[in-house]
């Protein structure tokens, strides 16, 4: 089954004028929940996952949806962010709630330079918070990187589920982003995901062992000081050194080239965002 | 009875004399009088020309005259002699030229071993007494971080002697011709390339240097390590030799030949002017030697006595053996090492560090 553009623009249309966040009885062929522009996957997988998508929604009353698109500026303008804004209100996407947009999540995934967005919207905020966000894409953004699509949208499903029932049971999934390297405003400043990076371990085994060896070869050279001489530097007549030939001719000249590396400009973890009734983590997978 | 050996007594008191060190004197244990080495080598003259002629008289059989008994190999090493004091039999190598009698104590020459050819003709006087010597060795024990707590404390100085150790000392030149290949190289940058011009030199150094006195020690019986390291001896203190400065303590004669010694002052000075040649080839930033001719040109070569104090301590079944210049007090002797406090400092720097650095990169 070819999905192409417009079963995207036909089923977020019907979502649209019907005016109801999700069908919880979707129609079999019908994208509801999952809405692959970018044909990634077979008609199983995508059934599949519709059919986990429905189920969330029909126990828990949010809905989390998938939005798989070819390149995310052909939806909109602005960035990654603002076009996850535009296809969630045009298409009337998420419950309607208490907050300024309709509750529920949505996983935005642009296919060309491979980047990602991970939304809570409205209530949903409260549920997969920007910890909760970076704790579930330790799951699925391992999947992605290794193109195994399937199995990253069914984690990212999984994920929802357990933040949405860790939060029901009232211990939501909630914690310090620091921890992945982000500082309190949302800001990646750190390049590691977690534990030592190989420079760090290297750091620091050289140092922990290389310092106290020098100070302990040092004393230890103290302990020893028998040794054969090899000059005899005491015993040199005073001036009686005669230099009788000082030579250096020039012979030639070489020369390389190294290409300057520019420094790279990619910053490494994504980053936070939040505002107008959402809040989310974006990035490349 | 001919005897091949001799001490030097107390023309007051006829107590033995043994020589002072610090006070350049020859002094006597029992009356408390001091002597100059030249009166005493005076007044013994006669004395120390007989035995000396006695011992090129001898024929040492290898036999020992107590019992009679066969000594076999090391018989030939063996001489026999007796104490001019007490008579006891005083059984030495080969070489000693300078011994203590091991019933009466009274210090004990042997002319022959230091006279006619054999006749040293240097010798430098020892200026630190046993007493220093000790001192001198808890010194050396000080600063030592790894050093075991019950070496020092429980340390049990097995033997100490005052040697005068035989020495060859080489006066020459060495000449050196060396080849290098040197580069000095500078960076630009072009664009987003970085260009590094190197250029290329071809260096040639020749040259010579003088060497007066290098020491090589002439004994089998001293490690050539022990007594490179207690170098250098102050040569302006150095003496014609005479016996009156051997009384009290122990002297060697030479017992590696010249010829067989020479090699060793060779390359070190072949090494020195080397490294001097070296030492000119300045403003490049990479040397490298492709090339050397190095000669020696013989000089004279003297005989010396040079005062070391030997010192033993033992500690968990094995000993450690020190070496005193004599004259500088400069002390060479290998310490043990504590494991604990070696292993114990090394976490002790280690660890915090350690822990400093995950903290950090893990905040």
């Amino acid at each position: 089954m070819k999905k192409r553009l417009f079963a995207l623009a036909l089923a977020l249309l019907m979502l649209a004028a019907l005016a109801i966040p999700a069908l919880a009885d979707s129609t079999d062929g019908m994208m509801v929940y999952i809405l692959d522009e970018a044909d990634i996957l077979t008609y199983n997988e995508w059934q599949l996952l519709e059919e986990k998508a429905e189920k969330l929604y029909a126990e828990y009353g949010i809905p989390a949806y998938i939005v798989i698109v070819d390149d995310y500026s052909d939806y909109g303008s602005g960035g990654i962010w603002d076009v996850a804004n535009s296809i969630w209100d045009n298409n009337s996407l998420g419950v309607p709630g208490s907050y300024e947009r309709a509750d529920g999540f949505m996983l935005l995934m642009s296919m060309d330079e491979r980047d990602f967005d991970n939304r809570s919207f409205g209530k949903g905020q409260e549920i997969l918070t920007s910890y909760g966000q970076l704790v579930i894409e330790d799951d699925f953004l391992g999947y992605f990187r290794n193109d195994n699509w399937y199995a990253g949208f069914d984690a990212y499903l999984s994920g929802v589920e357990y933040c949405i029932t860790q939060y029901n049971s009232g211990t939501p999934v909630d914690g310090d982003i620091g921890e992945y390297g982000y500082n309190e405003n949302g800001e990646y400043v750190g390049t590691r995901e977690k534990g030592f990076s190989l420079g760090e371990i290297i750091i620091t085994a050289l140092a922990s062992l290389g310092i106290p060896g020098i100070v302990v070869g040092i004393g230890q050279s103290k302990m020893k000081n028998v040794h054969k001489k090899y000059e005899a530097m005491d015993y040199i007549v005073p001036n009686s050194m005669r230099l009788t030939r000082q030579q250096d001719i020039f012979t030639h000249v070489t020369q390389s080239r190294r290409r300057i590396e520019r420094e790279s400009s990619s910053g490494g973890g994504g980053s936070f965002h939040s505002g107008g009734g959402s809040s989310g983590h974006s990035g490349k997978f | 009875m001919a005897t091949e050996v001799t001490n030097y007594k107390c023309p007051n008191c006829t107590g033995p004399l043994r020589f002072g060190g610090i006070s350049d004197r020859l002094e006597c244990d029992f009356c408390g009088s001091s002597f100059t080495v030249e009166y005493i080598e005076e007044l013994n003259k006669d004395k120390t020309e007989q035995a000396a002629e006695n011992f090129q008289g001898t024929e040492f059989t290898g036999e020992w005259s107590g019992g009679g008994e066969e000594w076999g190999e090391d018989g030939e090493h063996i001489r026999v002699y007796h104490c001019p004091s007490c008579s006891a039999e005083l059984i030495c190598d080969d070489t000693t030229a300078a011994t203590s009698c091991p019933y009466c104590n009274n210090p004990t020459v042997v002319p022959g071993q230091l006279s006619g050819a054999l006749k040293p003709d240097y010798v430098i006087p020892f200026r630190f007494t046993k007493e220093a010597a000790v001192a001198q060795l808890k010194e050396h024990y000080k600063g030592r971080w790894f050093l075991p707590k019950e070496f020092s404390a429980q340390n049990h100085i097995e033997d100490i002697k005052g040697v005068y150790v035989p020495f060859w000392l080489y006066n020459g030149v060495a000449e050196g011709d060396v080849a290098y290949l040197a580069t000095r190289s500078h960076t630009h940058r072009e664009g987003d390339y970085e260009v590094t011009t190197t250029e290329h030199y071809n260096i040639r150094r020749s040259g010579s240097l003088e060497f007066k006195n290098v020491p090589v020690d002439a004994s089998s019986k001293m490690p050539d390590d022990h007594m490179d390291s207690i170098e250098p001896f102050d040569y302006s203190d150095m003496k014609d030799f005479s016996m009156a400065y051997l009384p009290g303590f122990l002297a060697d004669k030479y017992d590696v030949s010249e010829e067989a010694s020479r090699e060793r002052a060779e390359t070190r000075c072949e090494n020195t002017v080397e490294s001097a040649l070296r030492n000119t080839v300045i403003g490049y930033e990479s040397v490298m030697e492709i090339g050397k001719n190095l000669n020696i040109r013989r000089g004279s070569v003297s005989y010396a006595l040079m005062p070391v104090w030997m010192l033993t301590t033992k500690y968990k079944d094995k000993n450690y053996l020190f070496a005193m210049n004599g004259q500088t007090g400069k002390m060479a002797g290998d310490l043990p090492t504590s494991m604990a406090k070696l292993w114990g400092l090394f976490a002790a720097i280690g660890v915090p560090i350690a822990a400093l650095l995950t903290f950090l990169f893990l905040r």
